[in-house]
């Protein structure tokens, strides 16, 4: 019923655009429930159950793009939304090198829905804050933390897809995810420690199930002490160093220094004025050596859990899986629709998406993970004579080309001689990109492979959020420079 | 869009129609839009209507009180009507906690002027970008950026009979041109799209990208005596603002400044503040506790004077608020945007005499992708972009390739030298802007470079 209402609503928004000139339209109707909940320092900050509604229609005319979005959902506001569309795209025309070609897509009618074991929105408000309270009365039990938060956060949103190709789909996207952080201070220094991740914690396309399987309370107390130790621990020290790094900072070092270089957008130099450009310019199709012989990179967009996990992109495009570097060699872009053919594609690798019904869909980063290897966690450190084991991503930095990146992550880890040795605060690293996942010599097998969300990767003018996740186990990566002061 | 006076007069009713005793709202409307150029066309060109009703409630009782906030886009009756049916179903279930009364200031209206601009119209946008586009083809050069132009109304009430309506507007053209390994940038922030410098924004990026594509050096990583243009300048005053001045983080001793109110932590002849009201920032003139904003001096002549408060904040520091909150409940530190920097010393015309005074030392035209190195010295890095040059004898003599630095920010408080009348609005990465000089710093750090 709901679904009927929605597709009258969306074909008539795009008969008009074509009606007003437009050669082809598309428009998406969304519908989002957000519920967070927050807590800091023994109380709760925060409970939100916020909703919206809105569309976007994006036409093709004379060649050119046009976007509009409102969020009245009326027949008026929709024939004038889709007629001023079509105004803006003529004089996009204006500027205009070549008009838009977008690569052929089947025909689809269809719904899909993200797989979910527990509504999170069924699951009591009282639960979450109880979930959250308990976690903070752990880490308050010592008096260095002088601040412990933890948040929850859900997302549902039900998108309602038409394009003047004849495609209707209809999407529920589901994301779950939060954590805590233990601030300590002391010493003249002040550390935090998060838990399972930093920026809010780690994220799901799931239900209330991911949360569960977080089992926050049982690894509060490591967290706050090791909040507590790095008031007092060495400054990580500065050299070269064979690095080790687990899963969230691994995570943001295949985002920034793999995931943003291939989107074709960002390389044909749409992005260039902003984000910036990419050092993986095109002619680097005919080979490039972007890692080491082990390092395999996938992008899945069908991959269960994936934060970039979906039917379909904004594009009506359905979710695919393919290698982006096998065996250590360049293989292919993120594309969208419009940009395929400028590099020979016949199809779209299905990577064009828009946050909410208000921002016109943009080549994203797709889930993409590197593949496991063979390397037991427990060999890899045993293996490792003069190292660093860094985990928890802090903070990131990287040139307009993608190449020279920073990262600074929570803690650290002496290795010496295969074995753990003491702590490190304030580690930092910094390297040249495919310099350093060249220098990639063991990665981690799948017992420790796993899913880390980005939750919060901001793209776009005007900016955008997008979901993805990059799936790893610990890799290491021989004689990275550490401790940049 | 709706006018200021609807708005105010749909506030009303939503405020009207709260179950609470206590209640908070705050209601915005806009348009915007955004034309993207990239490879010497129009990518994408973009008209956005929003909407946000954004209620809050205070339940207090035997157990305490309870407070919560919820929002929607949808500014009809029945749709806030179910709203506030989602804040009365979370207010049940929360725990008490101590909850504050709301801002009252005594005024029930108070309402500011503020010449608002119409949001561009497509084709006056096209035509911006079009100068653009075909000055930098003529020259063998691709050119990027954006036209864009926002309108906002905005309305703050809450149960006391405070109510505050701002009125704005905001545009920007940016440019940036590249080709054969040079980069250069131009830009202009006006409240008013109509006012915005185009030509002279292309024209720099134009002369910038000509005079650095002819072949790019490398110099060694190290201390240099640099001179920051506005935009540069601007990504380090924000930074600052955004991790150094937290009163929240102060009250928590996770800030730099800990313990250090009163104190003299900067050169003498540094004041830094934050001034909303004046036109050339466009600020709003309330934040979002409903407090009015003012003109707030953070740093006056390197002492520290004051830290970026909310309500909760200033009763703690027992100080005024400064108009930094952020919708309550939170866990936010308070954060003020749009900080700036005074210089009692003398100050050079522009940023070529600037130049004129560094023996060997590097300009930097943007910093791009800047971040926190450690909050407690406080330290940045960040890459240099769309332009970098080396400086020999008071002369611009090179382009070099891109730089990282890694500098301490009360390093680089005591190092400024000299600092320029010329001053320009300069929008940052991150988000926020500052109405910024162009500054030359003693031995600022770069600790690496780039290929490019």
């Amino acid at each position: 019923m709901f679904a009927t209402e929605m597709k009258k609503l969306a074909l008539r928004a795009i008969d008009t655009a074509k009606q007003q000139g437009a050669s082809y339209a598309d428009i998406r109707i969304i519908y989002t429930q957000h519920e967070s909940v927050e807590t800091e320092n023994g109380r709760v900050v925060e409970v939100t159950r916020d909703e919206s509604w809105g569309f976007g229609v994006r036409v093709v005319a004379q060649g050119a793009w046009g976007f509009v979005s409102a969020n009245e959902l009326k027949p008026d506001a929709l024939d004038r939304a889709a007629a001023k569309a079509v105004r803006i795209a003529k004089a996009s025309h204006t500027v205009m090198r070549e008009p838009v070609r977008l690569a052929p897509e089947p025909v689809v009618n269809t719904r899909w829905q993200t797989p979910c074991e527990i509504d999170p929105f069924r699951v009591p408000v009282e639960a979450k804050v109880k979930l959250l309270l308990d976690v903070d009365k752990i880490l308050r039990q010592k008096p260095e933390i002088v601040r412990a938060t933890g948040n929850l956060a859900f997302t549902k949103e039900r998108q309602w897809m038409a394009t003047t190709d004849g495609s209707f789909i209809d999407q529920e996207l589901l994301r779950s995810g939060g954590g805590f952080t233990a601030t300590a201070s002391g010493n003249n220094d002040t550390q935090d420690r998060s838990y399972p991740a930093g920026h809010g914690g780690n994220f799901r396309s799931a239900g209330y199930e991911f949360i569960n399987s977080l089992d926050f309370v049982s690894h509060a107390a490591q967290t706050r002490d090791e909040a507590v130790a790095l008031l007092t621990a060495e400054a990580c020290p500065t050299g070269v160093k064979d690095v080790i790094l687990e899963g969230h900072q691994l995570a943001l070092q295949i985002h920034e220094s793999v995931g943003h270089p291939l989107e074709l957008d960002r390389v044909l130099g749409m992005e260039a004025s902003f984000a910036g450009r990419s050092f993986m310019t095109t002619d680097k199709l005919k080979g490039f050596e972007y890692g080491s012989p082990i390092v395999n990179l996938v992008a899945d967009t069908t991959l269960p859990g994936g934060l970039g996990t979906c039917g379909f992109d904004d594009d009506g495009v359905a979710a695919q899986r393919w290698h982006v570097v096998q065996d250590g060699q360049f293989k292919a872009y993120f594309t969208n629709r419009e940009f395929a053919h400028e590099v020979g594609e016949s199809r779209s690798r299905g990577c064009n998406r828009t946050w909410g019904f208000s921002h016109i869909p943009i080549v994203r980063i797709p889930n993409l993970g590197l593949l496991p290897g063979e390397w037991k966690y427990e060999d890899l450190i045993r293996d490792t004579e003069d190292g660093i084991l860094m985990a928890t991503n802090k903070s990131w930095s990287i040139d307009q080309m993608r190449l020279n990146f920073q990262f600074g992550t929570e803690i650290a880890w002496e290795i010496k001689n295969g074995k753990l040795g003491k702590l490190y605060k304030n580690p930092n690293y910094q390297g040249i990109t495919p310099e350093f996942w060249r220098s990639c010599d063991a990665i981690c097998d799948n017992d420790s492979w796993m899913l880390w969300g980005v939750h919060n990767c901001g793209k776009g003018e005007p900016m955008q959020v997008a979901e993805m996740s990059h799936a790893n186990s610990p890799a290491r990566f021989r004689k990275v420079k550490v401790g940049i002061r | 869009m709706m006018t200021k006076n609807d708005l105010l007069k749909v506030s009303q009713d939503i405020l009207a129609a709260s179950p609470f005793k206590e209640t908070e709202i705050s209601v915005q409307v806009g348009e915007s839009a955004l034309t993207r150029y990239g490879d010497n066309r129009i990518s994408q060109n973009v008209s956005q209507e929003n909407t946000s009703v954004s209620l809050r409630g205070i339940v207090r009782g035997g157990q305490g009180a309870r407070t919560a906030r919820v929002e929607t886009d949808q500014i009809d009756a029945k749709s806030v009507a179910r709203a506030y049916e989602r804040l009365e179903k979370i207010l049940d279930v929360l725990p008490a906690s101590e909850v504050a009364d709301l801002h009252a200031s005594g005024d029930r209206y108070v309402v500011p002027e503020r010449r608002a601009a119409d949001v561009a119209e497509p084709e006056f946008a096209a035509q911006a970008v079009q100068k653009a586009v075909r000055m930098a083809s003529d020259n063998g050069f691709q050119s990027s950026g954006t036209f864009s132009s926002d309108r906002q109304n905005r309305v703050y009430a809450n149960s006391t009979g405070l109510q505050l309506a701002n009125e704005l507007s905001d545009s920007e053209f940016a440019c940036t041109i590249e080709g054969s390994g040079g980069a250069g940038r131009g830009f202009s922030n006006r409240a008013d799209a109509k006012e915005l410098k185009v030509d002279a924004s292309v024209k720099r990026a134009l002369e910038k990208c000509k005079f650095s594509s002819q072949g790019l050096e490398s110099v060694t990583p190290g201390n240099y005596d640099v001179v920051l243009e506005p935009a540069a300048l601007a990504e380090v005053l924000v930074f600052f603002g955004w991790i150094g001045l937290s009163a929240k983080g102060y009250l928590e001793n996770r800030v730099f400044c800990k313990g250090k109110l009163g104190e003299k932590l900067f050169d003498e002849r540094v004041t830094l503040l934050d001034d909303p009201l004046n036109p050339e920032i466009g600020g709003s003139y309330f934040d979002g506790q409903g407090v009015a904003k003012h003109r707030v001096t953070f740093v006056q002549n390197g002492v520290l004077k004051e830290l970026a408060n909310d309500l909760k904040t200033a009763r703690q520091l027992k100080r005024a608020p400064t108009g930094h909150g952020i919708e309550e409940p939170n866990a936010s530190d308070p954060i003020p945007w749009n900080i700036g920097l005074d210089w009692s010393g003398d100050r050079a015309a522009d940023t070529t005499e600037l130049v004129s005074r560094v023996k060997r030392g590097i300009l930097v035209t943007q910093f791009h992708y800047t971040n926190l190195i450690d909050v407690m010295i406080p330290s940045l890095t960040g890459m240099t972009r769309n332009g970098t040059f080396l400086i020999e004898d008071g002369k611009i003599t090179k382009p070099i390739r891109n730089m990282r630095f890694m500098q301490s920010m009360t390093e680089f408080f005591n190092n400024v030298d000299a600092v320029s009348r010329e001053q320009e609005r300069a929008s940052t990465f991150f988000g926020g802007a500052s109405l910024a000089p162009s500054v030359l710093v003693r031995k600022f750090h770069f600790s690496s470079g780039t290929e490019f």
